[in-house]
């Protein structure tokens, strides 16, 4: 495993999304998110987007499990929330600031809906992982064909990759 | 395009229409056809050349509301969250982004002035295509008793035509738009079909999310009637069609289909600009017609602008020997109530009846959703491909109102704004869903990983949402008015007195009631929220003996304000949808309707648009 | 003559009699014997694409699939895939007559078989490979076995050759003539189509079943099937005032225009000269399910949106005023469309822009074929792209993630080029949602959807 920033990057992100890296970014790859992703984090957190790579350098022979713990509960709450900001946009392709979701967290929160910064762009909400996670597609963007629908949806594991979430 | 193509090319015309949507569609292609001379005035943006900045706009707002995709923009600046202030705007519009208790009376962001007691929940588009560029693609014929609810029921009105004379033109209207459906699961309620007949392509499939509903529900019965799930009739290709593509499932009918496999106005105003006979002014808003001495319609004055807040760049006026004023059934009445002709007429044109802007009326939307106890994989199709249409009529009508059931396709989409609420939930340890209860003592998860994979799905691929659609009875104190407040061209902008009837709340009951009885059939666990005391949209009804609070939504379908009727007291317009005080005058749309009975509404007006094209071309322009 | 057609008539009925008799009976093959719908070749051209690019490249051959190399990333196949396009384009756009591409002669793929001959107005089966064109009856005799180039379908609602994807609407060249617009499709592709009855509407409903065009592939060595290929090409009136014919790749050919009510266009048909400008070949393969698309430009065609920016704009060019400032770019013609009035009525002239550029592999690649074709009409056509699936296998992307994810050729996806997911121009993502006329997909092609209903 090459410890490049955009290949760390695709580690943790495979850790944190419960997505296979092969899914996530694969070895073809005209779409390139993952390097959209990593500039906009980049750009938003550098010094703790730095953080949480080391951290997951330090820790990538652990199992996802133990990497998650370190990241959540032992590595402060700018890397908690900056980490589920990562895990988001993953799955939505909205950017959610990592102080939002922890006013949101807090014992008082401000009233609902937790709101989003903005969509990082038209190709990252067509790449959102919730839409493949419900065995779907993202509404407004379907390559499947017409009566599709009536008719049982390719496997998780087809879509999320590895054993499909399955643990 | 050069400039100076947004003027008019003739001095005077056939036909000058006022609103480039469904029913101006309809009404230019046919005329154009029959070689007539047309000006279409559109107040808001052209036909675009293609759907890229609709699509753009849609994937990069974060709220994809029904209006998203569309001009002018809801956000200013674009993509940003702040919504644009309509007095800034020179055709704004309503957006459900202004239904919150904070923001419905709010004049600096909602395009309506609310004045309540509930809060009106449709909006509507100012784009040539109209208001049907995000329509859903439900193309239900009206039930014969739909037109003689009161001589059938004794409630509300009835309508001065009846099924059979409006057949032939739900079929002309079925081929206009395409529709794909299947007779012999038509025939209901009394609907019937010339010998012969066939919609021009075959049902949409159902759902996997259909198929769970109706393998549980078939063969239940409410208020003494036996239900059934059918395939609802869609203006979505099945098949290629005008050259348009088959269905491809986006999940996306409201507010764009990416593809055009849905139909929208677009495609018959480009028919009727191929006539050569037909001219579309964009960015054209109508602010006065023109009464003279004789009671007919002289001219329409118009005012131009640059950009969705630029000035005003001209204005003018045009003649022709009809006039069609097709906006919708809250603009167009704005335009009427605008139009008192300096003062000749302080009512404004074509009220004598007192009611233009009156029996204001939708279909107050009863939402119901819940969890299945076996994956049914929504978030795919079309955004609903069947419902439940037995409720539509029956003797139950003489004590509430009749309402269709939605199916719907899209999860929570549309009752949460899942699945982004959902996944916020679980990744951050919220509980907005209700689904996020398997931590200690019911608490909520923060899950990543794995564990987050498997929750997600196991909730998402079981979510399905109900809507009941409830027939809301003509009230003549439920209104459009002109409002103290105006827009960028400093014309007034529409008022709204909305209230639900006590006809209408129990209809709403019923349907919650219908609601809770299929979940349990189902097996199905519900999770529709509790109403908001604090919400507009909401009421209290008693159901069973106990006060209950209940939401309702707004369904796009803006009914009543200019109705037809049998007499000029009675009524707005007559039977041939023409005004009863000036006679070269046309009010089309679904301001026509009498009542709004529980079909969505643009399969009728597409119907009736082709009737008043008929009328026109034989009686008024024969020569 | 009219006993044999009279004859298969009968046939055909009895088949479908004993269809309805006994339904689980297969049905038996046509008597006649049939060719074989995607025959083995031997001399698939394999040439790998690190070969240096000379002269000898000009005989290679056509590729019967994409010959790929070591190292497996994005850049290196793009550049594989983009080298096949140039051998694919060299092969078919050779002489028809025989011998290597050079001077401006028929081509190979101008025999292939005109989609109008294929879906015929009444259904019935089209007229074998090798017949010739079918010629309207409002065209004149001359010239013999003239290409018709069809602007608007005979029959209504079919979709029209003149309008492209979304009916955005046609092209205007500098001179105020439409562009003109003809599908073919190679011998596989129509053996498929003739076999499988998928010439009607009829046989479209009674085919079970996926809809599966012939594959190319390479077996062993040279030896292989070609596959399913088609082709969509536009083409220019050339004006003796201002074009150069020496520049384009030109054909003599019966313009049609079919009557229409609306909008109203009389029946026409003339003969024109006509020059090359747009080229799209699409090649469905083993690994690329979702078909291998290539596409060609002329060079003079239109300058790219950074070259307007940078004022690096050349003379004159086919579709695109460098003098005019105030012209609307990208902005398809007003309605009505008549392509009996022309020049366009008004002066209306398409301004078109290339809004993505070409990769900066492409154009070193268009460079040295272009210097192989040098003082050929051949040297004045590029590459735009190849599009492919990255992924021809997936289970949750039946589009298998084309890259690039767009490509626009701007004679052809003119008004739709750009990068907005479904609403920009992409081969396969849009020809991923064609269908027959019975809505079955159709595996990636639109042709079907124009069959007819037999009588």
């Amino acid at each position: 495993m090459s410890n490049s920033p955009i290949d760390l990057f695709v580690g943790l992100s495979a850790v944190l999304t419960g997505v296979d890296s092969s899914k996530l970014a694969p070895l073809l790859d005209p779409v390139d998110i993952k390097q959209t992703y990593f500039n906009f984090v980049q750009g938003k957190e550098p010094i703790a987007f730095t953080q949480l790579l080391g951290i997951f350098q330090q820790n990538q022979g652990q199992d996802p499990a133990t990497i998650a713990n370190i990241i959540f509960n032992q590595s402060g709450a700018a890397i908690k929330y900056l980490a589920r900001s990562i895990i988001l946009m993953w799955y939505l392709g909205s950017w959610y600031e990592p102080a939002t979701l922890q006013k949101y967290n807090s014992p008082n929160p401000p009233p609902p809906p937790v709101p989003s910064a903005g969509v990082i762009s038209a190709d990252a909400y067509t790449q959102g992982w919730a839409w493949n996670v419900a065995q779907a597609h993202p509404m407004g963007y379907s390559n499947f064909t017409f009566g599709a629908w009536s008719e049982d949806p390719p496997t998780l594991a087809d879509f999320v990759g590895g054993n499909g979430g399955q643990s | 395009m050069s400039s100076g193509m947004n003027q008019p090319k003739l001095s005077s015309y056939d036909v000058v229409i006022v609103g480039a949507g469904v029913s101006c569609a309809m009404i230019a292609k046919q005329l154009g056809l029959a070689g007539k001379k047309v000006l279409i005035l559109e107040a808001g943006a052209a036909i675009p050349p293609n759907n890229v900045d609709f699509m753009q706009r849609f994937y990069t707002t974060v709220a994809k509301v029904p209006e998203s995709p569309y001009t002018p923009d809801l956000f200013n600046p674009p993509g940003s969250s702040t919504l644009t202030d309509p007095s800034t705007l020179n055709a704004g519009r309503p957006t459900v982004l202004t239904l919150s208790q904070k923001t419905w009376q709010n004049p600096n962001l909602s395009y309506l002035t609310q004045d309540g007691p509930l809060a009106f929940g449709s909006t509507y588009e100012r784009i040539a295509g109209g208001t049907m560029r995000h329509w859903l693609g439900t193309s239900l014929r009206f039930v014969p008793n739909d037109f003689c609810v009161d001589r059938q029921y004794h409630q509300e009105v009835d309508w001065p035509i009846s099924y059979d004379d409006l057949s032939s033109w739900y079929g002309k209207a079925e081929h206009e738009i395409g529709v794909s459906a299947d007779i012999g699961e038509q025939e209901y309620l009394g609907v019937t079909f010339p010998p012969g007949y066939s919609y021009p392509m075959p049902k949409i499939p159902m759902s996997l999310v259909d198929q769970a509903v109706s393998s549980a529900v078939d063969g239940m019965q409410f208020f003494g009637i036996p239900v059934n799930v059918t395939s609802t009739p869609a203006g979505r290709n099945s098949q290629p069609y005008q050259n348009r593509r088959v269905c491809a499932g986006n999940t996306n009918c409201i507010p764009i289909c990416p593809i055009q496999a849905k139909y929208d106005p677009s495609v018959t105003l480009n028919q009727a600009l191929d006539t050569g006979n037909v001219e579309i002014l964009s960015q054209t808003v109508a602010n006065e017609v023109v009464i003279d001495a004789n009671g007919r319609v002289s001219q329409i004055n118009y005012i131009q602008y640059k950009g969705q807040s630029g000035p005003k760049t001209g204005s003018g006026s045009i003649s022709g020997k009809v006039y069609v004023i097709a906006s919708n059934a809250i603009e167009t009445p704005r335009l009427l109530l605008l139009s008192d002709n300096q003062g000749r007429l302080k009512n404004g044109v074509a009220n004598s009846s007192l009611l233009v802007g009156k029996n204001l009326m939708d279909h107050p939307l009863y939402l119901a959703w819940a969890l299945m106890p076996k994956p049914v994989f929504g978030y795919r199709g079309p955004l609903s491909t069947s419902g439940i249409e037995n409720l539509r009529d029956g003797a139950f009508r003489s004590q509430h109102a009749p309402f269709r059931i939605e199916i719907g396709n899209e999860g929570w989409n549309f009752p949460i704004g899942d699945p982004d609420t959902t996944t916020v939930d679980f990744i951050n340890g919220l509980n907005l869903s209700g689904l996020n209860t398997a931590g200690s003592g019911g608490s909520p998860q923060a899950l990543s990983g794995q564990a987050l994979v498997n929750a997600l799905n196991d909730k998402l691929t079981r979510q399905f949402r109900l809507g009941f659609l409830v027939e809301q009875s003509p009230e003549t104190s439920n209104c459009v008015s002109l409002s103290s407040q105006t827009d960028h061209l400093g014309l007034r902008r529409p008022s709204i007195k909305y209230d639900l009837s006590p006809y209408t709340k129990a209809g709403m009951a019923a349907a919650k009631q219908t609601a809770d009885a299929i979940f349990d059939k189902l097996k199905a666990v519900q999770f529709t929220a509790p109403a908001d005391p604090t919400d507009p949209s909401t009421f209290m009804v008693d159901i069973n003996g106990k006060p209950t609070r209940l939401k309702f939504f707004g369904s796009g379908h803006i009914v009543g304000t200019y109705r037809m009727g049998t007499t000029k007291e009675n009524s707005v317009v007559n039977r041939e949808q023409r005004s009863w005080d000036h006679p070269n005058l046309f009010l089309v749309g679904s301001g026509v309707f009498p009542t709004v009975a529980t079909a969505n509404p643009t399969l009728t007006i597409a119907a009736l648009a082709l009737w008043a094209a008929d009328t026109i071309l034989r009686k008024d322009l024969s020569s | 003559m009219k006993t044999a057609a009279k004859t298969i008539a009968i046939a055909a009925r009895l088949t479908l009699s004993l269809l309805f008799l006994a339904p689980f009976v297969r049905l038996a093959q046509p008597q006649s014997p049939t060719v074989p719908i995607n025959p083995t070749v031997n001399n698939c051209n394999v040439t790998r694409p690190d070969t240096p690019v000379t002269p000898a490249l000009l005989t290679s051959g056509l590729p019967c699939a994409v010959t790929v190399i070591q190292p497996i990333t994005l850049d290196n196949l793009q550049k594989a895939f983009d080298f096949y396009s140039w051998l694919t384009f060299i092969a078919l756009n050779s002489p028809a007559a025989g011998g290597t591409i050079g001077k401006d002669a028929p081509t190979i793929w101008e025999q292939f078989k005109e989609s109008q001959d294929i879906m015929l107005p009444d259904g019935s089966s089209p007229p074998p490979w090798g017949a010739p064109p079918i010629r309207p009856s409002k065209c004149p005799n001359a010239p013999a076995g003239a290409t018709v180039l069809v602007m608007v379908g005979k029959t209504p609602n079919v979709l029209t050759e003149s309008v492209q994807p979304f009916l955005t609407g046609p092209l205007i060249d500098q001179q105020g003539q439409y562009v003109h617009y003809e599908i073919l499709v190679n011998r596989p592709m129509f053996e498929f189509i003739v076999q499988n009855q998928l010439y009607n509407q009829q046989g479209q409903a009674k085919f079970s079943g996926t809809i599966t065009f012939p594959i190319g592939q390479v077996t062993s060595g040279s030896t292989g099937t070609v596959g399913s290929i088609m082709i969509k090409a536009a083409w220019k009136i050339l004006d003796p005032k201002v074009d150069d014919p020496s520049r384009f790749h030109t054909a003599k050919v019966l313009v049609y225009q079919a009557p229409s009510t609306n909008p109203k266009i009389a029946e026409s048909c003339s003969v024109a000269t006509v020059g090359l400008v747009g080229l799209h070949i699409s090649h469905k393969t083993q690994v690329e399910p979702q078909w291998v698309w290539s596409t060609f430009e002329h060079v003079d065609n239109v300058p790219t949106q950074s070259d307007v920016n940078s004022k690096k704009l050349a003379k004159r060019y086919n579709f695109y005023n460098p003098a005019c400032k105030n012209c609307k770019v990208n902005d398809p013609p007003p309605r009505p469309w008549d392509p009996n009035a022309v020049p366009f009525p008004g002066g209306f002239k398409s301004q078109i822009v290339r809004v993505v550029n070409l990769m900066d592999d492409v154009n070193k690649l268009n460079a040295q074929f272009q210097g192989i074709l040098k003082g050929t009409v051949w040297a004045n056509y590029k590459l735009i792209s190849t599009q492919w699936p990255t992924d021809g296998q997936s289970k949750t992307d039946p589009n298998g993630v084309p890259a690039p994810t767009y490509l626009a050729n701007t004679t052809m996806e003119t008004y739709v080029q750009g990068t907005t997911p479904q609403a920009s121009s992409s081969c396969i993502a849009c020809h991923g949602n064609a269908a027959t006329t019975k809505g079955k997909t159709s595996d990636f092609t639109y042709i079907l959807e124009r069959a007819q209903s037999a009588k």
